[in-house]
């Protein structure tokens, strides 16, 4: 898939407003996209979607999750301002001056308390409290028009692409899903049972993969994920470990998961050998699905492979289609890999 | 007739940080040639639109440049470092993107050490901030931005809630679009004012064009046309007589200068005349034009009249479609009064 494309599936998939457990516009977009390259397409009690290719072979589950961090609407006041809450992990700090689109389509501007004097504080002391929304209605009942309490919003800049590199919010972990979807359409088919799942709820502690493992008790799985960059200015490793563009990366460790080293070589070394480099990431922070994956039933043997991103959960997150691409090309040669079978 | 959003939209699709304003100063020179007598753009890069009547030298400015992100130094791994033009705040400028004359778009980013911000207060400093293109090296980053290149905050401008304008650069743009309004609405009309349009350059860094653009024109009296806060967000520290919505505002005092109260009155009386909605103004901080017209040579009489505008310098500023209409028919209630028989000059 050219790089073009897979930006197209990022507009798409951006332009759905979508935090945890409000995931189901997208699914359905993701659903139809699907159908035509799977065995059935289905969605479980969580709004988890599954497609599945079958296959005798063993079974496989790939997953990325479709929800991204958020906002949701709390309490509007008389003269309609919007009171707010973070869905996940969302620097307050850099918040204002930040447009954010609502369910319905409108359009909202964060501002500051000028009482909370935010730009006085240390940029960990910021609070939400300190923030609401401003989406310019003259009062209450023309706020309510627009948006109810529980209302989800999303940052609603970009995305834009700029050479290999795309600027754009929620590359965690819409960029996964983008992968996921172009290997379902490009992969050629093999003996493995194949279910890719597009969970939700991951930004709030990876719920949706949990029912969902559980449904598949897949034998391997492999996650699709973003992992923070630390090749920008003057970050706490130097050397840089990890840079946007230089290949997909393979998680040894994080967290919450050692994943299998047996697994993740097989990849590497299947990856190199179509000319693919991958970088190796060790480092002790960060988590994902495949910690629920990897737990779920009598277990799975677990991978997972990520896209080096700078700024993860900001509103403009900068990742390399280059690495998408190279990606896509990785999870296309699962279908067909030899799996051992009934461990 | 061009409408609002379009005029703006049109505006900031040319890049014109202060100190960078020719490509903008050539397009509204195209924009409002029709609309009068004479258009010059001066040595500082001021559109200087004349538009004769007979009656007294007459200057009106808006100002055509904005905030910006000038570079100053390209790192080893192709970041760019920055400083402000203009008043920028850390906080509200982080992460978010921007763009350059060229299209090169970027993020604003904090470099990670801790100990490079203050050490007493512990807050975010300038320096601490950087641009990120994209780019894996200083070559790599050069080819795309050199040395004294700046940066401006992305559009495009939209519509809100109940007849709100959402965009950057509503300072001042805003009220350059407003002057473009007034003057296609007067250009078949025979003003008792011989008026200078100017849409002025690097406002943000001082009234620096708009000195030099009075000084040319020598006015008798002048209004400079500005955003001006609004007491009407939420959490406020204390009250503010200006809000959205309310009309035009006419402004009394501001950082740069104290109008003359028969300057004050005299606007007041043409708006109340003319039935065009207006509310008073007091802004504590900040400058305008008016003091480059005011403080100009010998001295002149100058007044302001402003858009009530939220947030103000940040990437969303916000204002209401009504104030800006009013702040349009306002401009050119005073430029078919005489000040002569109004008892102002």
């Amino acid at each position: 898939m050219t790089i073009n494309e897979i930006f197209a599936l990022q507009q798409e998939l951006v332009s759905y407003t979508g935090p945890s457990g409000c995931e189901q516009d997208r699914a359905a977009f993701i659903a139809e996209y699907a159908k035509p390259y799977a065995d059935e397409v289905f969605t479980d009690a969580l709004g988890n979607l599954f497609v599945h290719k079958k296959g005798n072979g063993t079974r496989v589950m790939v997953d990325a999750h479709m929800d991204t961090t958020g906002f949701i609407a709390d309490y509007i006041d008389e003269r309609g301002f919007v009171k707010i809450f973070a869905v996940g992990g969302i620097e307050t700090y850099t918040l204002p001056g930040e447009r954010i689109r609502f369910r319905s389509g409108a359009i909202g501007v964060i501002a500051a308390e000028a009482r909370a004097g935010i730009q006085n504080k240390k940029p960990e002391e910021a609070d939400i409290y300190d923030l609401y929304a401003d989406l310019g209605v003259k009062d209450r009942a023309s706020a309510l028009s627009r948006v109810s309490p529980g209302d989800p919003a999303v940052f609603a800049a970009g995305p834009y692409l700029q050479g290999n590199n795309m600027i754009t919010p929620y590359s965690d972990d819409l960029l996964g899903c983008a992968v996921m979807m172009a290997a379902i359409k490009e992969a050629a088919s093999g003996d493995n049972d194949m279910y890719y799942v597009f969970a939700v709820q991951e930004e709030v502690g990876c719920r949706g993969a949990v029912v969902a493992a559980e449904r598949v008790r897949p034998e391997y799985a492999l996650t699709l994920e973003m992992v923070a960059a630390d090749d920008q200015l003057t970050s706490d490793t130097d050397p840089p470990r990890i840079r946007v563009g230089a290949g997909p990366v393979f998680r040894g460790r994080d967290k919450q998961t050692i994943y299998d080293a047996g697994f993740t070589k097989q990849l590497y070394e299947k990856a190199a050998e179509s000319g693919i480099c991958c970088q190796l990431r060790y480092r002790n922070a960060g988590s994902n699905n495949a910690q629920a994956i990897q737990k779920a039933g009598t277990g799975a043997k677990v991978a997972c492979l990520s896209i080096a991103n700078r700024y993860m959960h900001s509103p403009a997150e900068i990742v390399s289609l280059k690495d998408a691409q190279e990606a896509v090309s990785i999870v296309s040669l699962l279908p067909a890999l030899e799996l051992e079978q009934g461990i | 007739m061009a409408d609002i959003l379009s005029l703006q939209n049109a505006l900031l699709s040319v890049t014109g940080p202060s100190g960078m304003e020719e490509n903008r100063a050539e397009l509204i020179a195209d924009m409002v040639g029709g609309y009068c007598d004479e258009v010059r753009i001066d040595r500082m890069y001021s559109v200087i639109a004349h538009k004769k009547g007979n009656g007294p030298r007459t200057m009106i400015s808006a100002h055509m440049d904005t905030l910006g992100f000038i570079v100053t130094f390209i790192e080893e791994n192709g970041s760019l470092r920055f400083e402000r033009l203009g008043g920028l705040t850390p906080n509200v400028i982080l992460n978010t993107v921007v763009r350059f004359g060229n299209g090169v778009r970027g993020k604003v980013c904090r470099v990670r050490d801790p100990e490079r911000r203050d050490v007493k207060t512990g807050l975010l400093q300038t320096q601490d901030l950087y641009i990120d293109i994209g780019a894996g090296s200083r070559e790599e980053a050069e080819a795309m931005v050199s040395i004294g290149d700046a940066a401006v905050y992305m559009g495009p401008a939209v519509l809100l809630g109940d007849g709100m304008i959402l965009s950057p650069y509503l300072d001042d743009l805003i009220c350059c679009v407003s002057q473009i309004m007034a003057m296609e609405r007067l250009k078949d009309e025979d003003l008792p004012n011989d008026v200078y349009f100017v849409f002025s350059t690097q406002e943000e860094l001082g009234l620096r064009g708009a000195t030099g653009a009075a000084y040319g024109i020598d006015p008798e009296w002048g209004v400079a046309v500005d955003v001006t806060p609004v007491g009407d967000g939420r959490g406020l520290k204390r009250p503010s007589e200006t809000v959205c919505g309310k009309g035009v505002s006419i402004c009394s005092m501001n950082g740069s200068l104290i109008m003359d109260p028969k300057v004050v009155n005299y606007i007041r009386k043409v708006a109340k005349d003319s039935g065009i909605a207006h509310q008073d103004e007091i802004m504590t901080r900040g400058g305008t034009d008016a003091a480059a017209i005011q403080h100009n040579r010998t001295g002149a009489a100058a007044g302001g009249i402003s858009v009530p505008t939220r947030y103000i310098h940040s990437p969303s500023e916000m204002a209401a479609l009504s104030d800006i209409e009013s702040c349009t028919d306002l401009l050119c209630a005073l430029l078919r009064s005489d000040p002569v028989k109004g008892g102002l000059l």
